[in-house]
């Protein structure tokens, strides 16, 4: 699918193991009280696209004292949702990213975590957190790749809501 | 999400004050702190009867303890 698209195009989550990431989850996603929570949207019996937040383990590191907050481990669109001009595919369901960001915003809510959301980010990714999102950039981390961490503030979250509805 | 059920909760003094400073502290409400508090008690036991265990860990005087979950 991707020949022909020079490869600092393709998505970074490529080289992403499935089942790697979802072999921990076995034991955590069927209890009501796990940290753990999976997102999907599915059409037409496929699934096209997931996130999975964690609510455990996690704690602001904008605000002070360090707060509760939703991690966001991992989101990602299918394949046929990319859209990649050079090869004049489009996503076959656009705006899932937004859509699955607000369900996690929605659960920080209902946690009681007023909408904080961090998560780290691919470098493809940053613009859409940083501009879209309005997340606070705090720099790449040392300890997690070098990514660049990102957070979400509870005034921030209740914009993008607001924003999103009808 | 889930029925609801209401209880009733005796705490002590300590107790409660210690409720009311960790909901200061993490900007939740009490019952939000009192869900958490259950969610990782049950999430940590879930592991440690899975043979997991809880360490902590004080990198910068390289000091390692494992906490024993009853």
């Amino acid at each position: 699918m991707l020949r022909g698209i020079p490869r600092k195009e393709w998505p970074q989550s490529l080289h992403w193991n499935w089942a790697r990431k979802a072999s921990p989850l076995h034991n955590l996603l069927g209890n009501p009280l796990s940290g753990v929570r999976l997102f999907g949207i599915e059409v037409g019996g496929e699934w096209q696209g997931l996130l999975l937040a964690e609510c455990t383990g996690h704690r602001s590191r904008a605000d002070a004292p360090s707060k509760e907050i939703v991690y966001i481990e991992y989101v990602e669109t299918a394949p046929w949702n990319w859209p990649l001009p050079r090869i004049d595919q489009e996503a076959r369901h656009r705006a899932l990213g937004p859509q699955l960001f607000e369900m996690a915003i929605r659960w920080s809510m209902q946690l009681g975590f007023k909408g904080r959301i961090s998560l780290h980010s691919l470098p493809q990714a940053e613009e859409f957190y940083r501009d879209h999102c309005q997340m606070t950039d705090l720099g790449l981390d040392p300890n997690y790749d070098e990514l660049r961490y990102f957070e979400l503030t509870e005034p921030n979250a209740k914009k993008y809501l607001s924003r999103r509805k009808p | 999400m889930s029925t609801k059920r209401t209880m009733t909760l005796n705490l002590t003094e300590p107790e409660m004050a210690a409720l009311e400073e960790l909901s200061l502290k993490k900007d939740m409400t009490k019952t939000a702190v009192i869900r958490q508090a259950l969610r990782l008690y049950a999430t940590i036991d879930a592991r440690v009867v899975n043979g997991e265990k809880l360490i902590f860990e004080d990198e910068k005087h390289g000091k390692k303890a494992e906490v024993i979950v009853l």
